[in-house]
């Protein structure tokens, strides 16, 4: 029962090695889509062995265990954030399966893949800042090795390059943190920390040391600069994962070791507030530039407005410390899964245009949308989910933020309405960007490329199942929201109570 | 399930169901798809009307019903969470019999007119989506499913107003009336959470199930407190100016008119831009208290009601005079609802009328249009004998709105007018009568240069077929009895209890109306605005007219003005761009130096407690 919450980890783990295997043996036996299948299946039962863990979370169980002294433990928190993990790189395994298969070195690809993913499971399941850390580098560093996966790519290498350097120090900083943490009270352990923390000044140096440090990870401005190079030169599943998933969860470790904190009267809501409110005006206004380029890259575009989304996921959860605010945290979290799928599905649109025209740039594309319907049309929901238009799921997840924020209007007077005011004149912004989009995919192609764009066609079934996949998830989630907040809700309820519940 | 149940629930399946099915049904081939989706509308409609008539003649509480539709959300053991609550009144029953009834007419209508083009499964998902949504945001009690369904029809109108998706000022147009809804939508989701955290702090309301539940607002609006009442009134009156297009986020409708002609009938003149004068409606007994705000309101009408007839004036495209007349149109129900309680009835009394006479406005256009395949009017001209039908049934259109005896735009017109001079406010109602008298020239112009006269060039008319002529046959008879429901329109609002509303029967009413004064000034506009007419070429001339019909043109600077606005946002953008060099050796430097300054503050600052 206990040992149930570490199988799906284990099983990625092991899907890993397998599928590294398999990778040689295609090599050898020329079978393409071997690794990719087994990886598939991997994350297909990893992903069943977690709903289950989550039934049992969720009816009240508490799951944890103990490995050599250390003990793991699977909250709604780590369930939450598993389930959107596995589901969102679940898709991305299927996707990739077609779309690496020209590449070389495909073992490689599903073993760092589900090393990342487990990377996300483990750190979910810490209970002390040792563990947290440790897992927070299994996933950061397989997503290094990631982004340069071609690499013959210059730009793609030189992107990882930044991307490694930058997190690097990252980690270092967050590590020094830890380190003063340590110093200061003797323990890593969030429940022998929590409560006994005292505020001092090496504390709330530690504190900075951990909002910059992970924050790096959590692409929060100004530590944002290496996300929309890496972010666009991955490969585009990875690109998925990357602003789906990998960058909430690097915001997930800083919130759970923040939440160590709590109670302590620093100021720590309040800190992610005006971070919040910093990341998704420059996410937006640097995605909206993007448009008067002269060259304007469809996937630096999708980069930036990550880096928009992590500002209101920030800001939800930034209302929710600092006031108690129950709609931020639903908002939050929320959109931490809504934001998943929707960019996920918008990079994996985006690959499919790419692989088919060969060209990263939007004014190359025009037209796309005619002809390759489908991919066009999941795109467009994408898009639009993303601008928060019903009845798609980021509508759902925005309006909980912006409730949450609005809310503080009780607490804090006209400066709670400034902060609703500026998250919503950024939703706002972001129309700017997203629609031109949108726009561009069906304006009648261009002469110069005409008989190209006609000719391209929509993908096969493997990448459209995916790509179909994420779509109804971002569709369903929007019109039966009850779905993902079912998932949402044991979460807030943790977080409701102080510390997150530990 | 009540059978009333089951009709109202069907009421909202229908349309959305049909959104889904069409996709499907898409295979099985182009005359399937079309008819399922008349049908559906016809279904809806049904549904609809059956409903309204259930609220006229049941009892004074309306039907309520719920659903729990994300009980996730709740926040105690004793919560609900978000419940899709249904509250059906004589209003709400109303504006569904029109999004409904007019929506059928209009899929009827476009199964011809839009025969032949790209995209019908898009188009005929969309006008049912769109029907459905309408539908949804006048039913429910609920705010935030209010909100839900008024940025849904938001999407129809920009999915369908960037329609035909290869023309780039449509797709331009299109993105331009979501972003400047989104303006006002804003404004009202930051009304609607203020209103609700105001109720949840002051009374302890449940938030989702309580607090934004209007019924519940209106019940407990004497213990809200007062800043949270008007802050929240006044980010209402922002958030209906986006969706009713009044002056200064007007600017989106007329560009509207890239979309068909059948979604400008539908979306833009019938049922959408009416959504904003219904949450006025809807929430006047929140708000009505707040200082200013029925003053705020009541201005806003005036002003848009006048500049939008002054822009209507000089238009030289058919559909745009018609969006004009709208806007215009729609000032006078904010108008009669700035009056206060005693407005209630005019301004709802009118929007029912101009939403079945500006539908057959905008359809006989349309079949104008797809006739001679050209919007400028300049060069139609002599199409009264040509096209019989779509002449008459738009004579009928245009002399209602222009306010002639016994056209139904006369007598709800009449009545705001009447209400106005009851109320004392004299200044307004004197613009108002000028507008009045502005819009009986411009329909006036309008009839003159698309139908009377001699042909301005060659024509090839063709038959105008069954299932566009029965919609206008169908409009123009509604435009000439629909006044009658008066009767039932007032005596159900005063049954509900809605304030200060006075019952009347129908000749009751009649009497009211050519007894009171006011039918002076209804009157006297129509054969000024005759006058006004005849002079207008001696006017043009002279030095006054020229500044006046050029600027009126530009539309008053006011795209300019917000082309300034992105354009000045595109240049900061590109200066701020500047900053992201994408260096690492800047990045990392930064980082570090940050790093110390922020440690450098901790240690001699003290800035944390």
């Amino acid at each position: 029962m206990s040992d149930l919450l570490m199988l799906p980890l284990a099983f990625l783990l092991a899907g890993s090695c397998v599928s590294y295997a398999m990778g040689r043996l295609e090599l050898v036996y020329k079978k393409k889509f071997l690794a990719g299948t087994v990886a598939f299946l991997f994350f297909l039962f990893a992903l069943v062995l977690q709903v289950y863990a989550a039934v049992q979370v969720w009816s009240g169980a508490t799951m944890t265990t103990t490995i050599g002294g250390t003990l793991l433990r699977m909250d709604a928190l780590s369930v939450f954030i598993s389930l959107v993990a596995l589901t969102l790189g679940m898709a991305v395994c299927l996707y990739s399966i077609v779309y690496m298969k020209d590449d070389m070195g495909q073992e490689y690809y599903y073993l760092l893949l589900m090393l990342m993913v487990a990377g996300i499971l483990g750190l979910s399941l810490a209970t002390d800042f040792l563990v947290l850390y440790l897992f927070f580098e299994l996933m950061s560093i397989p997503s290094y090795a990631l982004v340069a996966f071609r690499r013959t790519d210059g730009i793609a290498v030189e992107a990882g390059m930044k991307y490694l350097v930058m997190s690097a120090v990252g980690s270092v900083v967050a590590f020094f943190g830890i380190s003063l943490i340590y110093v200061q009270t003797g323990t890593l352990s969030f429940s022998g920390l929590l409560g006994t923390v005292q505020n001092t000044t090496v504390l709330q140096a530690a504190l900075l040391f951990l909002i910059i440090g992970f924050g790096v990870k959590a692409a929060i401005v100004p530590l944002h600069t290496w996300l929309p190079d890496a972010h666009s030169a991955a490969p585009s599943g990875i690109s998925a994962m990357l602003s789906g998933i990998v960058i909430a969860a690097g915001f997930f470790t800083l919130l759970r070791s923040l939440l160590v904190f709590t109670g302590v009267g620093l100021p720590i809501g309040q800190i992610l507030i005006v971070l919040a409110l910093l990341t998704m005006t420059v996410g937006n206004i640097m995605a909206f530039s993007q448009l008067s380029r002269e060259k304007i890259d469809l996937k630096r575009i999708l980069a930036y407005s990550s880096v928009a989304q992590m500002g209101y996921i920030i800001l939800g959860i930034g209302v929710g410390v600092a006031y108690g605010i129950r709609a931020g945290y639903e908002g939050g979290l929320f959109h931490i899964m809504t934001h998943a799928f929707m960019k996920g599905l918008a990079f994996l649109c985006a690959g499919v245009i790419i692989h088919r025209l060969g060209t990263r740039y939007l004014n190359e594309m025009q037209g796309i949308g005619l002809s390759m319907k489908a991919t066009g049309f999941a795109l467009t929901l994408a898009l639009l989910s993303l601008a928060g238009v019903p009845p798609l799921s980021g509508f759902m997840s925005e309006w909980l933020v912006f409730s949450g924020a609005i809310t503080t209007y009780t607490n804090i007077g006209w400066v709670g309405l400034l902060i609703a005011v500026i998250a919503l004149v950024n939703a706002l912004i972001s129309l700017g960007y997203y629609l031109p989009i949108i726009r561009k995919l069906y304006l009648s192609p261009k002469e110069e490329n005409k008989a190209s764009i006609l000719a391209a066609r929509d993908p096969g079934v493997v990448m459209l199942a995916a790509i179909l996949f994420l779509a109804a998830l971002t569709i369903i989630l929007g019109i039966w929201p009850e779905l993902g907040l079912r998932t949402v809700k044991p979460a807030v309820d943790a977080l409701m109570s102080i510390g997150g519940g530990l | 399930m009540t059978p009333s149940e089951l009709l109202v629930w069907l009421a909202l399946i229908f349309p959305f169901a049909g959104t889904a099915l069409v996709p499907i049904i898409a295979k099985a081939g182009m005359k399937a798809k079309v008819y399922v989706a008349v049908l559906l509308g016809f279904c809806t409609a049904a549904a609809v009307l059956i409903i309204l008539d259930l609220v006229w003649f049941g009892g004074p509480q309306g039907l309520t019903y719920s659903f729990a539709w994300a009980p996730s959300l709740a926040s105690s053991a004793t919560s609900s969470g978000l419940s899709f609550t249904v509250y059906i009144d004589p209003l709400a029953a109303m504006m569904a019999a029109i999004a409904g009834g007019i929506g059928a007419l209009v899929l009827l209508y476009s199964v011809k007119y839009m025969e032949g083009q790209e995209g019908l499964t898009r188009y005929y998902a969309l006008v049912l989506l769109f029907i459905g949504s309408m539908i949804g945001l006048v039913f429910t009690d609920n705010l935030l499913i209010l909100y839900f369904f008024w940025e849904a029809v938001g999407l129809c109108s920009y999915a369908l107003i960037g329609f035909y998706t290869k023309d780039p000022k449509a797709a331009r147009a299109g993105i331009k009336a979501l972003v400047t809804t989104r303006v006002g939508d804003i404004a009202l989701l930051v009304g609607i959470f203020v209103l609700a955290a105001g109720a949840t702090a002051a009374l302890g309301a449940d938030f989702f199930s309580q607090a934004l539940s209007i019924r519940y607002l209106i019940a407990h609006v004497a213990a809200l407190p007062p800043t949270t009442l008007a802050i929240a009134g006044f980010c209402f009156i922002i958030g209906a100016m986006g969706k009713s297009a009044q002056v200064p986020l007007h600017v989106w409708l007329p560009d509207a008119m890239e979309a068909p002609t059948t979604i400008s009938a539908l979306i833009h003149a019938a049922t959408m831009v009416n959504a904003g004068v219904y949450i006025m409606a809807r929430s006047l007994p929140l708000f009505a208290s707040v200082p200013y705000w029925t003053d705020t309101l009541m201005w806003i009408g005036v002003i848009t009601a006048f500049l939008a007839a002054t822009m209507a004036l000089v238009e030289p495209d058919l559909k745009r005079v018609l969006a004009y007349s709208t806007v215009s149109q729609l000032g006078f129900m904010m108008f009669a609802l700035g009056l206060g309680f005693s407005g209630f009835t005019a301004a709802t009394y009118h929007l029912m009328s101009h939403a079945v006479f500006k539908a057959l406005l905008f359809l006989g256009a349309g079949a104008v249009i797809h006739t001679i395949g050209t919007r400028n009017m300049y060069e139609m001209g002599g199409l009264k004998t040509s096209m019989k039908v779509a002449y008459y049934t738009m004579l009928i259109g245009g002399l209602s709105l222009a306010g002639l005896i016994p056209l139904s735009g006369f007598w709800s017109k009449d009545y705001i007018f009447l209400t106005a001079w009851e109320t004392g406010r004299y200044i307004p109602l004197a613009i108002m009568v000028i507008t009045a008298i502005l819009t009986a020239a411009y329909t006036l112009r309008m009839l003159n240069l698309v139908f009377w006269g001699q042909p301005r060039r060659e024509h090839h008319v063709h038959p105008t077929p069954w299932q566009m002529s029965l919609p206008l046959v169908l409009l123009a008879l509604g435009t000439t009895v629909s006044w009658m429901v008066i009767g039932f329109l007032s005596r159900t609002y005063a049954m509900f209890h809605f304030t200060d509303v006075q019952a009347f029967t129908l000749l009751g009413f009649i009497v009211e109306t050519v007894t009171k004064p006011a039918i002076a000034f209804s009157l006297a506009a129509l054969a000024l605005g005759v006058g006004v007419y005849y002079i207008r070429k001696s006017y043009a001339a002279s030095s006054v007219g020229r500044v006046t019909i050029s600027a009126a043109r530009k539309g008053y600077g006011f795209d300019a003005f917000y082309g300034g606005l992105v354009a000045g946002l595109v240049r900061f953008g590109n200066v701020f761009r500047r900053t992201h060099t994408g260096d690492l050796n800047y990045n990392l430097t930064g980082l570090v130096i940050g790093l110390v300054i922020l440690m450098l503050v901790l240690f001699f600052g003290g800035v944390l407690p």
